[in-house]
């Protein structure tokens, strides 16, 4: 599962999801992409089980780009534990993900494979999402 | 030489409240500028442009913009330099043209399109696509709708340079030689994949907070349940 290697500081606040996503809002590595439409925090777990829905529906061909990467810890207090006696220990991490980013992209597969492993990836995720291309219109 | 017509409007009030009023009400704001002339705002009908888009040039349109009012219009020369695209509407936001000349070379980008079915990929090969569109800098009417090279001979392990590339007549290309446009890898098998992600997951454990966090909580947690009744009466000692 994806984590950052090291980090300076193990505890971070829960932070705000306003607005929508500053980059990364459109296909740029592969041909196909899966956008968010919703904020929240994506977990490592829920990163690694799209990825892994993705690359089995698509078997060997295609290459897949995770563009989101769970770098914010979350700490949670043990069971049972009255309030109070400090924050709680990390227990994994997350991406903070907002409207309009560009999640995982795929190329070197047709349209209707794309759309069908982002379908599967997209149940595994905790935000609405939306298939995209690349835009040559304008 | 065959130009898309738009009519633009001067625009005279700047700033996001104006600019939040032009989408209102159906306009699009956009500048232009170039040659040396100075920036002109102006808003203009999103639909009106797209409709007179190039359906082969698309982006690379060259329009002759009709800029003012009725009384004293104005034709000016231009391309598409900029689209400020919306997130999510996808909805056009801003626009920015630049004055060309017909004589003077442009920078643009032109799509990059492969044509036919590598030998690799048909042998189980993965088509990895380096460039989608390539600079190149030519004269407006020189600038050509879309590039094309063909891949059929391209095996496992091979790759297509920039120097590969076919150009048309009056067409500079603004990239080195040496960088590959399209390539054909091997795939990995997904027993490799797995690995791959065994390993990271291990280093995370070695490294990483939470995953300390993580055994910590799991030892606090048999603690707790050890002793349960032991630690909530100190807890309310000490609250008393």
């Amino acid at each position: 599962m994806l984590a950052p290697k090291k980090v300076k500081w193990r505890k971070q606040q829960k932070g705000k999801m306003r607005g929508i996503s500053k980059g990364a809002t459109s296909v740029v590595f592969g041909e196909y992409g899966l956008q968010a439409l919703s904020c929240g925090f994506v977990t490592s777990r829920q990163i690694e089980a799209a990825r892994i829905a993705i690359s089995r529906h698509v078997k060997r061909g295609g290459k897949l780009y995770i563009r989101i990467f769970p770098d914010k810890p979350i700490s949670k207090k043990p069971a049972e534990t009255r309030m109070g006696k400090g924050k709680g220990n990390p227990e994994e991490w997350v991406a903070v993900v907002r409207p309009g980013r560009v999640m995982y992209e795929l190329e070197g597969v047709t349209e209707d494979l794309a759309r069908q492993a982002f379908h599967l990836a997209e149940h595994k995720l905790a935000v609405q999402t939306r298939f995209l291309g690349r835009e040559d219109l304008i | 030489m065959d130009f898309a017509k738009v009519s633009v409007e001067l625009r005279t009030q700047s700033g996001k409240g104006p600019a939040r009023r032009n989408r209102a009400a159906g306009k699009v704001p956009g500048v232009l500028y170039g040659h040396k002339a100075a920036p002109v705002s102006v808003t203009l009908d999103p639909a009106a442009l797209i409709r007179s888009l190039d359906k082969d040039k698309k982006r690379n349109t060259v329009f002759a913009l009709t800029l003012g009012g009725k009384e004293a219009p104005e034709q000016i020369t231009a391309m598409i330099r900029d689209v400020q695209i919306h997130p999510i509407s996808r909805r056009v936001v801003h626009i920015d043209f630049i004055r060309v000349s017909l004589d003077e070379e442009i920078k643009v980008t032109v799509p990059l399109h492969l044509t036919g079915t590598a030998v690799g990929v048909t042998n189980g090969g993965n088509l990895h696509q380096g460039w989608h569109a390539v600079p190149i800098a030519a004269k407006p009417a020189a600038i050509p709708n879309k590039i094309e090279i063909d891949i059929t001979n391209l095996d496992v392990g091979d790759a297509l340079h920039v120097s590969d590339l076919k150009l048309p007549v009056g067409v500079r290309l603004l990239l080195e030689g040496k960088e590959a446009i399209a390539s054909v890898v091997a795939p990995r098998a997904e027993k490799e994949a797995e690995v791959v992600v065994a390993e990271g997951a291990v280093a995370a454990e070695g490294a990483a907070a939470p995953a300390e966090g993580a055994a910590a909580a799991a030892a606090g947690g048999d603690k707790a349940a050890a002793g349960a009744a032991a630690p909530a009466k100190k807890d309310d000692k000490k609250g008393k």
